[in-house]
């Protein structure tokens, strides 16, 4: 069975994040997003459970130490984890692999593949100074 | 950039919020202003999955979680001088049980209240229900200070309970 993937955010950021992928690579199946607004810290974990199940799952958020990662973190069990600072090179990542390599495996890469999207690149002027 | 505290804010502040620990309190609260932080919820204080889920998230963090009753004893026993503490109680109801118990904060925060049946919107992400208004108007009867406010850095709102 292919690893599921969740996106629980802030309002629609996971929404639009998921609309974006899609848009890149096509329909997924088992891809789908989350918005906790309006929810309480329980609402959010019973919906994140709801939406999971026992199935081996990976929930992405934006920030971690924020509901949406805490209240994920109180409802997922084995086969599952909550990876937090999701971007669009992460969940590329993420889709690209799911089918190839073990579920731990994927998880390393795709937060590798997540870092990798946080850079700063100063302009040319500055970098002489 | 570090956060500055809210030079018109100091002394202790109850937040009633629903998503408890959560962003808004680490990286606004804790994050310059507030010298303890507790978590006041008799259900998480009790239940050892919920309660190492926010000493997880709390580290680091001076203060920790307590029972209802625990935050007015240890309130009462300091002499009711806390600082610039911040107590985040997760409803109406336990906000009155404080109140009840004594505790008289500097400002009261209505924050994050979900959605559900019966309750009103009085403000982006504050909902409340008949019981809840009915708490929050007697409260500020009694001349506490109740109002809108997410950050310390934020302006402040009045909570205005619409008549029916």
């Amino acid at each position: 069975m292919v690893t599921g993937g969740l996106v629980v955010t802030h309002g629609k950021l996971g929404e639009v994040l998921v609309h974006e992928v899609e848009h890149l690579i096509g329909r997924q199946d088992s891809f789908k997003s989350l918005s906790t607004l309006g929810m309480s810290a329980g609402e959010i974990t019973e919906k994140v459970h709801n939406l999971i199940g026992n199935d081996q799952y990976i929930v992405f958020t934006d920030t971690p130490g924020t509901s949406p990662t805490i209240r994920s973190y109180a409802a997922i069990q084995n086969d599952q984890a909550v990876v937090s600072g999701v971007n669009i090179g992460m969940l590329l990542s993420f889709i690209m692999n799911r089918e190839t390599i073990d579920f731990r495996e994927l998880t390393e890469r795709m937060v590798r593949d997540g870092r990798r999207c946080v850079e700063v690149k100063w302009s040319r002027n500055q970098q002489e100074i | 950039m570090v956060a500055q505290p809210a030079g018109d804010l100091n002394g202790l502040v109850v937040r009633v919020d629903d998503r408890l620990f959560h962003g808004q309190i680490l990286y606004g609260w804790a994050n310059g202003w507030a010298e303890a932080i507790w978590l006041v919820h008799d259900i998480v204080a009790a239940n050892s999955t919920e309660r190492a889920l926010y000493e997880e998230q709390m580290e680091g963090v001076k203060g920790g979680i307590l029972t209802i009753d625990e935050a007015l004893a240890r309130y009462h026993s300091s002499g009711c001088s806390v600082g610039r503490c911040l107590l985040i109680v997760a409803s109406c109801v336990d906000l009155k049980r404080l109140i009840d118990g004594g505790a008289r904060p500097y400002e009261i925060h209505l924050a994050n209240l979900g959605e559900g049946e019966g309750k009103i919107s009085i403000a982006d992400s504050v909902n409340l229900s008949k019981d809840d208004c009915n708490i929050i108007e007697n409260l500020q009867a009694d001349g506490l200070s109740i109002c809108l406010r997410k950050l310390p850095q934020s302006e402040t709102k009045p909570v205005v309970i619409p008549s029916e």
